[in-house]
């Protein structure tokens, strides 16, 4: 067993399923940061044109297929994917959903997809000195995917999303939009629209259907968190 | 009366109106603008009842001069009455929008003064958004019954999607209920722009109505019938049912409230219909009502059960699509898995496909049921699905 430490980004993790290919490593734990273990640990620094390496040897869907693994952000996720990479290698396909490794990354792109898509609704902006800031704490990296999201949308503001857990954001300024390490604490101050949402949302409810279970289902209460209308 | 105050009596209004859908648009962010559609739809926050929000949905008045008998707002009914200004109404749209709160607006109104008078009023509230804050995010606008051509048609193009409620199944029931409407003033306007988009190249509104279920009694069949019809001539893109909810004081109606569950069916029924290649005399017997207690493809599949048990690993697509507890992504799925190998029980668990419904009527190597006989099968089926308890309308994702 080898633990392979990559730097946290799609090229180092590319490099370090690369790294190990290239050496071949049986078993390998991908981690990004060092953990205390009784294994060899080697450190793999990002390849040039790793990405471009990859476009030679896989198709494009794979490549975004490998980019959702790494967004899920789990070991497990980076050991199926290295996995997945060898099967590829030798079948040129990874069409094979027989096989766990392959059905197992279709799980996690599925979990990531499911995130990035409830965060499109759930998260909410607030207005602070002109910038629209938002914050959350997901569980996958999706704060590419939001911060390419709302660049579209919200095409002339500017905007901060923050990503409280992994201490990172999405900054959109001046039209450029950039994930950055990101650690302030903002002061957010309640405003009349708030209180128009909040007004908004308990009218709206059919209190004599009321279902706090299938409520529960669809808006699960860890995504509550900073969503102002639920009172936390 | 402050915005606040408006805004709870005109959302709390509005809230009958089940349509919340902000799926299938198509604009990007202009120049200088704010907002785009996001074709798969966008769920904001969900009420305590379970529904998604996905709309700012409100009535811009809930003042009106029809008397519908079904309907919380009608005339002769004594509640506390508010109307938006155009700019109030913008203004908190845009504000909700910036915020990440809705996709966009859903506006639908009481008829105050005359029909066109309402539309107008409902028009320029778009036309702040859409000309001055180059707001180009999901709006669905309510047709108002006995609105100009003229207003109609300039409806359809500032809106994604336009909708006119018909109500009833019948023209009769119609006239009972809402003396004011008629086949004509409800059912027009969505020919209208159906007309319109056929000989337009430049973005017309798509359109949907909706229904009162159980209000009246005609049988889920006509029901069925009539969304079949409007499907098939492409007159409608979806159809919403509504379960009837009473209200105070009514002359005609003599239900208590409509089963949800009702409802529910006919969501199945209708998805069946729209993305299954169901035909409507498939799924539901003439002059009757849906099987409350299973499921519309459930219901069929045992009806024809000399069609089952089929293979799984050679059954077409849409013969696959038609095995209660398969749906098209798992159909799908046994197409791609069982390309390398011949497909056993287990191997469905592992694709994470329920064959809890499914083992009945399908073979994966052997039959994984126990009997096919119906009576059996329906007495299974039942028990098992008797611990979950709540329905809601079926959604997309």
């Amino acid at each position: 067993m080898v633990n392979i430490i990559f730097e946290d980004s799609f090229e180092g993790f590319l490099s370090a399923l690369y790294w190990a290919f290239k050496n071949d490593i049986k078993n390998p734990i991908f981690l990004k940061a060092k953990k205390p273990s009784l294994f060899e640990t080697v450190k793999v620094e990002i390849e040039d044109d790793i990405l471009k390496k990859f476009k030679q040897m896989l198709d494009e869907e794979t490549i975004e297929l490998f980019y959702d693994c790494f967004c899920y952000d789990e070991e497990k996720a980076f050991s199926d994917t290295y996995r997945s990479f060898l099967f590829y290698l030798e079948n040129k396909h990874l069409k094979d959903v027989n096989q766990d490794f392959i059905r197992n990354l279709i799980y996690y792109r599925k979990s990531v997809n499911r995130e990035r898509h409830k965060y499109i609704g759930f998260l909410r902006f607030h207005q602070v000195d002109n910038i629209l800031y938002a914050k959350f704490e997901p569980k996958h990296f999706v704060l590419d995917y939001l911060g390419e999201f709302f660049k579209r949308r919200y095409k002339e503001e500017n905007f901060v999303i923050h990503d409280v857990k992994r201490k990172k954001a999405a900054v959109y300024h001046k039209k450029h939009l950039s994930i950055e390490a990101f650690d302030k604490e903002i002061n957010i101050e309640k405003d009349t629209y708030q209180k128009l949402w909040k007004t908004f949302f308990e009218a709206v409810a059919i209190r004599e259907r009321a279902n706090a279970k299938l409520q529960n289902h669809y808006a699960p209460k860890y995504f509550r968190k900073y969503m102002i209308e639920f009172d936390n | 009366m402050d915005v606040e105050q408006k805004l709870r009596i005109l959302a709390d209004s509005a809230k009958y109106d089940v349509s919340c859908a902000s799926s299938g648009g198509v604009r990007e962010t202009i120049e200088g603008g704010i907002g785009n559609s996001y074709a798969p739809g966008v769920c904001h926050t969900f009420t305590s009842d379970g529904r998604c929000v996905s709309l700012l949905k409100v009535l811009f008045t809930n003042v009106c001069i029809f008397d519908c008998e079904y309907c919380i707002n009608r005339a002769s009914n004594n509640i506390k009455r508010a109307s938006f200004t155009p700019r109030e109404l913008a203004d908190i749209t845009i504000n909700f929008y910036k915020r990440n709160y809705i996709e966009g607006l859903f506006l639908s109104s009481g008829i105050a003064k005359s029909p066109d008078h309402t539309m107008e009023l409902m028009l320029k509230t778009v036309k702040i958004l859409r000309e001055e804050y180059k707001f180009n995010g999901y709006i669905h606008l309510k047709l108002i019954p006995g609105a100009s051509k003229e207003l109609i048609e300039e409806a359809s193009k500032l809106a994604d999607r336009v909708s006119s409620n018909i109500e009833l199944p019948t023209e009769q029931s119609l006239k009972l209920l809402a003396p004011e409407k008629n086949k004509d003033n409800v059912l027009k306007p969505l020919m209208f722009v159906k007309n319109l988009r056929d000989n337009s190249e430049k973005p017309v509104a798509s359109t949907s109505t909706q229904l009162i279920v159980g209000a009246t009694n005609e049988p889920d069949y006509q029901i069925l019938r009539l969304a079949s019809y409007f499907y098939e001539k492409k007159i409608l893109k979806r159809m919403y049912y509504s379960a009837y909810i009473p209200v105070p004081n009514t002359k005609h109606i003599k239900v208590d409230k409509t089963p949800l569950l009702r409802e529910h069916r006919l969501y199945q029924a209708d998805w069946l219909l729209r993305f299954y290649d169901f035909k409507y005399e498939e799924i539901v017997e003439k002059d009757s009502n849906l099987d409350l207690e299973i499921d519309p493809k459930t219901a069929y599949a045992i009806k024809n059960i000399h069609l089952y048990p089929i293979d799984v690993n050679k059954a077409s697509y849409e013969e696959l699509i038609r095995v209660p507890g398969i749906g098209r992504k798992n159909a799908m799925k046994i197409i791609q898995a069982r390309a390398f190998k011949t497909l056993e029980y287990m191997d469905l668990i592992k694709l994470g496909i329920s064959i809890k419904k499914a083992k009945h009527f399908i073979v994966a190597k052997k039959y994984l049921g126990y009997s096919l006989s119906p009576e059996y099968i329906r007495k299974a089926i039942i028990k098992e699905s008797s611990q979950k308890p709540s329905y809601t309308q079926l959604r997309l994702w």
